[in-house]
């Protein structure tokens, strides 16, 4: 994260970017539960979709990705890639099982 | 330079760095290769809970059913509300806001115990209606007592987590209000930071998974 960003951007208060983040996730979050009772829950993609939205609202608001750098994106990428690699093998075995 | 004495406040410049900036960009990167681990850590009970979810799609569905919504959302817009809190009180502590950041660390931690207690009453009512695998579980659906046995390891990994999150940041405000100086410099608030969010990221996963699955059916 960088020292800059101490007092805000110089134009905006440092607290305005992670308060609209906030109410960005509630308002995720209650989608998410509206969804899953309109749709019955049933279908993973949807939730597990809107959770990946508020993980990255979080990443880059929260933990300040967007200001990070490149040493902790690409660490944060990574993470990302083999988390990708390990749920792609698992799939490739399963869902080809007859 | 060197690891501060009990007589003296702590410093937060330690070796080999020789100025904060780059001491604070370790620290950073440090906590993201740790937070890495974590992730792989939550990756691959999330996977087997995959697998085992599309063995049994009607057992996790009626599990799933059983799980208290109301707990759970509660719980993740106190995790949301927290991390907001923990993001304020780091962006704070820099910009020589002590007291602003002081408080922000409080309601931080105020609302990680609230996130325990919530998670301890809806443990006991889980145990009250004999969700625990085990004899005399309560559902006879298969796949049903595979679903809790994942939920008990994931939320108690969680809540372990929830735990150690709560101690780093009382540390914080414990250190912190004897030397403001030391709140305003040390990197240990950013490196508690990135580690809270983690926190809330892992259980926003957790939520979708064991929660909404078989709703509104």
């Amino acid at each position: 994260m960088s020292r800059k960003r101490d007092k805000g951007d110089g134009h905006s208060p440092f607290w305005r970017g992670p308060l609209l983040a906030w109410g960005a996730l509630l308002l995720l979050l209650a989608v998410n539960v509206a969804l899953a009772y309109l749709l019955g829950g049933d279908n993973p993609l949807i939730g597990v979709g809107i959770a990946v939205a508020m993980v990255l609202v979080v990443a880059i608001i929260f933990m300040d990705l967007r200001r990070s750098g490149p040493i902790n994106r690409s660490l944060a990428g990574a993470g990302l890639v083999w988390l990708g690699i390990m749920f792609a093998l698992m799939f490739a075995d399963y869902l080809t099982r007859s | 330079m060197t690891a501060s004495t009990a007589s003296s406040p702590p410093v937060a410049l330690h070796e080999p760095w020789e100025d904060l900036s780059r001491q604070r960009q370790a620290a950073t990167m440090g906590m993201w290769i740790f937070l890495l681990s974590e992730m792989l850590l939550f990756g691959g009970l999330f996977a087997a809970y995959t697998v085992c979810r599309s063995l049994n799609p009607m057992g996790f569905r009626a599990g799933s059913h059983e799980a208290d919504l109301v707990y759970g959302t509660i719980n993740t817009v106190l995790l949301i509300t927290s991390s907001l809190t923990m993001t304020l009180a780091v962006r704070a502590a820099p910009a020589r806001l002590h007291k602003v950041a002081l408080g922000f660390l409080a309601a931080t931690v105020a609302l990680g115990l609230a996130f325990l207690a919530v998670k301890g009453m809806e443990y006991h009512e889980d145990l009250t209606k004999s969700l625990f695998p085990g004899p005399g579980f309560k559902l006879p659906q298969q796949g049903a007592e595979q679903f809790f046995s994942f939920y008990w390891v994931m939320t108690g990994l969680h809540m372990l987590h929830m735990t150690a999150g709560v101690i780093a940041v009382s540390r914080l405000i414990v250190v912190g209000r004897r030397y403001p100086e030391w709140l305003e410099t040390s990197p240990a608030v950013e490196a508690t930071g990135l580690y809270w969010s983690l926190v809330d990221v892992i259980w926003m996963i957790l939520y979708v998974l064991i929660y909404l699955p078989g709703r509104g059916g």
